[in-house]
């Protein structure tokens, strides 16, 4: 028996080779940007490297999802291409399966691979080991990756399992969800290694020859991708109407677009604008400030100043502002009304409000800025700061990294 | 916000200032009846993104690539699609959740898939021909 397995279905493709002195060759791709394309020329390269003909192949073992969507898709139609083409049967195997594979256990454990699926849900099942059985307590499923920690350690409490092992790219993006639910109970939560956490066709092979052994390998034909997608019914309960923000759907003024030419004025601003700030606020940002976040700023025990850009009408259409105390300050918001871009307004504000605070002895400034918020690194950019961190997952609802900036005006 | 758009110049103006607002992983959602420019106003945030390739509407194809502007641009009309299983076997997932910006016509037709935070402009007829008036909102 020699099995030829892929997984493509994580960030890193890899290609094993499982013989019947149980011998295992694998290689995997360490290019995230391209991995999918180097399947072939891996798998030409493990032959090459293991002396093993392609004719010796009995099986292809492939991980038919659930995970990246494009990824089954080129691993399936390989594994089927290949499969045909030798005349040889395929052998299915679920990425959350082959998790099973994954190490040696002892004793009885809750083995919980959590494959990220956006959106605060994980492709994830729960399966319970202990010697040769296995058993799937938690059906694998798109979960809401809250509902299925506390799934798992409900399900540890009440069989009396001490351990759970969790499995898969999940751990990473949620893993406060573990630590907190590890937190309240008395079941050991571990994370598996990262040399074992993620996806491996090596996996793929080991429990391939297994199923292979209790019958569980195929034509091509039958072998289909296992996407773990919510059913349709769910699906269409979910939604019947663009989900537009309520506020967004109440009676406005309508606007046109500002004359190009259009001299526009700045000024520090007063509490008196905040009405106008959070309205702007809202006006730029899906998950904008309150009134109260402005009033924090301006009221509260650190020093506050914030700048305003108003229009040819008196309108507020940009505002900046930091808080400060002794010499070091925080930028807190920069918001240039979505009509108004592009003009330079950021640039003018940033030079105004920089100029204040720095004469007042502010020489050390710092701020946040999303990762993916190009326009506003820029900006910060050409302002003196430079990017000196990075907070993983730091905006919880989408996921997204903070990067940290700094303007240094201490002199060294 | 409700902008009035005079004419196709607006439509271009508007379009090339939305586009450097854009940031990767963006979805853009266009919703409005047949005429309401919702291409024409894709053009221009396709040029505002640097795309040099001609844009056409994506109805028969369902998606087309752009790739030669600063970020990728995947511009969808789902005018056809009467599955969203269709949808989903496009990739459309992996698109709205990708490295760039899709531009959605008809978005209305497949709420469900539309990521949250979304930005959603409805185009409705003016009182001129030429006239447009954009109502411009955020996907919960």
């Amino acid at each position: 028996m020699k099995i030829l397995a892929f997984d493509t279905t994580g960030e890193n493709a890899s290609v094993a080779i499982y013989d019947e002195e149980k011998n295992l060759y694998k290689l995997s791709s360490d290019d995230a940007m391209n991995h999918l394309k180097g399947l072939l020329p891996m798998t030409q390269q493990l032959l090459k490297d293991t002396g093993i003909s392609r004719d010796e192949l009995t099986h292809i073992a492939v991980s038919v999802g659930p995970g990246s969507f494009t990824g089954i898709r080129i691993g399936v139609a390989t594994a089927k291409t290949i499969a045909q083409a030798l005349g040889i049967p395929v052998i299915p195997v679920t990425s959350l399966a082959s998790f099973l594979s994954a190490e040696e256990r002892e004793g009885e454990s809750l083995v919980c691979p959590m494959i990220d699926a956006r959106r605060e849900q994980v492709f994830a099942a729960g399966f319970l080991t202990g010697g040769e059985l296995v058993n799937e307590v938690i059906q694998a499923d798109a979960h809401k990756v809250a509902d299925f920690v506390a799934k798992s350690v409900a399900y540890a409490e009440e069989n009396s399992i001490d351990k759970i092992v969790f499995y898969g790219n999940g751990c990473d993006s949620y893993k406060s969800t573990i630590d907190k639910a590890a937190a309240g109970t008395k079941v050991e939560c571990i994370i598996a290694d990262e040399s074992l956490r993620y996806q491996d066709a090596a996996y793929v092979a080991t429990l391939g020859a297994k199923l292979a052994e209790a019958g569980g390998a195929c034509n091509y034909n039958s072998v289909k991708p296992v996407y773990l997608r919510k059913a349709e019914a769910e699906r269409k309960l979910a939604a019947n109407q663009l989900g537009i923000k309520k506020k967004d759907r109440e009676p406005q003024v309508m606007v046109e677009l500002p004359p190009v030419d259009e001299v526009i004025q700045y000024r520090v601003a007063t509490a008196d604008d905040i009405a106008a700030f959070a309205k702007l606020d809202a006006a730029c940002f899906a998950r904008p400030w309150s009134e109260k976040s402005f009033e924090g700023d301006m009221t509260g025990p650190r020093g506050c100043v914030y700048v305003a850009a108003e229009n040819s009408k008196g309108e507020v259409i940009g505002f900046a502002g930091i808080t400060y105390i002794l010499d070091e300050g925080e930028v807190n918001r920069v918001a240039v009304n979505p009509l108004y871009r592009g003009r330079g307004i950021g640039d003018k504000m940033m030079d105004m409000l920089l100029a204040d605070v720095e004469s007042k002895g502010v020489v050390e400034i710092t701020l946040e800025v999303r990762e993916a918020n190009r326009s506003a690194i820029a900006l910060y950019k050409n302002h003196g700061f430079k990017v000196e961190g990075k907070r993983n997952n730091y905006y919880a609802e989408t996921g997204e990294n903070a990067l940290i900036m700094w303007k240094h005006g201490r002199a060294e | 916000m409700l902008i009035k758009i005079n004419s196709e110049e607006d439509t271009t103006r508007y379009g090339l200032s939305l586009a450097s607002q854009l940031s990767p992983g963006e979805v853009v959602c266009l919703v409005g009846d047949l005429g309401t420019g919702k291409t024409a106003l894709t053009k221009a945030i396709a040029e505002g993104l640097g795309v040099t390739e001609h844009i056409v509407s994506p109805t028969f194809n369902i998606v087309k690539e752009y790739h030669s502007g600063r970020m990728p641009l995947y511009h969808f009309d789902v005018y056809r699609v009467s599955d969203p299983d269709e949808l989903f076997e496009i990739g459309a997932e992996e698109y709205f959740y990708g490295e760039g910006v899709c531009i959605v016509e008809w978005a209305d037709l497949i709420p469900d898939m539309i990521p949250s935070g979304s930005r959603v402009i409805e185009i409705s007829y003016g009182e001129a021909p030429q006239e447009r008036i954009y109502d411009i909102g955020w996907t919960e």
